[in-house]
């Protein structure tokens, strides 16, 4: 019958809760007169069943243990950068006003302030760069949610 | 602290999902290492980019993607180490199942073979939906085809698999 045909084609989104409401009436009045259609129908509600309690393997404890450890630890350690850097450029904006400010500060001192600046934005720049570079080429970039 | 307990929240979703999605990875490439390495790398992608999942987005769609996308990556890197042998279907039904030693419930076997029998894209909706309990939308997503194609991809999934069950195991009665 093209009538069965039609509403078998759709039995399975009805089962998944995918159609219209308009539609589920359909299928629903439909099962309700047709015993054959009603038998496909709860064979795809057992096997859907069956499916979903069948067994796969899990991850190794430990190995799991280790990727979720490894996973939490990037936010630590965020956190940590974060700190550090706020800390460090704080320290170093105040000794260069202190530089600036002060006439009595050897030329040692000077020099000494100076490369630690200069080597710090030297540093920060090359992971900068790094950073950009990797994301670049990130190809998980776009992947939107 | 809105953003740790948020962070907190993440990485306890991540760990289910993850869980699931490591059965997932291994439906497709049939090795435990292999599977474990993917799915590190699909966390720790979805971990980098979280704050676009932000406020309470479910991750699945989008780690699942990920996931599959680094599984045939794998695939595709065991295909040139062969090189240019013939491509083994991720769950050749003639290869020897390394579960079956797992396989604790009986009644489950017919349905694992049969399983293992039907063409792998028909299996792959199969398992994302009554296994990994996805909607088509996100089955579309991680796929990569429409959802009308999910719909019928599935449909024809479950009629073969219960033709082939009656056919085989209980020819005179339904499943």
């Amino acid at each position: 019958m093209r009538g069965c045909e039609l509403i078998r084609e759709k039995l399975s989104a009805y089962l998944d809760g995918e159609l219209t409401h308009q539609e589920s009436q359909k299928v629903r009045a439909h099962l309700g007169d047709c015993a054959q259609c009603r038998a496909v129908y709860e064979d795809f509600a057992r096997l859907r069943e069956q499916v979903g309690r069948l067994e796969f393997p899990q991850p190794p404890e430990e190995e799991w243990s280790r990727v979720m450890a490894n996973l939490a630890f990037k936010t630590t350690r965020g956190a940590g950068w974060l700190l550090w850097i706020g800390g460090a450029a704080l320290l170093l904006g105040y000794g260069l006003y202190e530089l600036i400010r002060d006439p009595t500060i050897s030329v040692i001192e000077h020099v000494g302030v100076l490369a630690l600046l200069s080597g710090s934005a030297v540093l920060f720049l090359t992971v900068l760069i790094e950073r950009l570079a990797a994301y670049r080429s990130d190809k998980y970039k776009d992947v939107e949610k | 602290m809105v953003e740790p307990d948020r962070a907190a929240e993440l990485l306890r979703t991540l760990e289910g999902v993850g869980r699931r999605g490591y059965a997932y990875a291994w439906q497709l490439l049939r090795d435990e290492q292999d599977a474990l390495d993917a799915v590190q790398t699909a966390l720790a992608a979805v971990w980098q980019h979280r704050r676009r999942l932000w406020p309470g987005r479910d991750p699945r769609g989008w780690f699942y993607r990920v996931l599959r996308n680094k599984c045939l990556d794998v695939l595709r890197r065991r295909c040139r180490s062969r090189a240019g042998g013939p491509v083994p279907d991720a769950a050749d039904p003639t290869q020897p199942d390394p579960l079956g030693a797992l396989d604790r419930q009986e009644q489950l076997a017919g349905l694992r073979r049969a399983l293992a029998e039907l063409p792998a894209e028909l299996r792959e909706v199969l398992l994302l939906r009554d296994f990994h309990d996805l909607p088509y939308r996100e089955i579309a997503a991680v796929l990569g085809i429409p959802a009308g194609t999910v719909m019928s991809r599935l449909h024809r999934a479950r009629l073969t698999l219960r033709e082939r069950l009656l056919a085989k195991e209980r020819p005179d009665e339904r499943l």
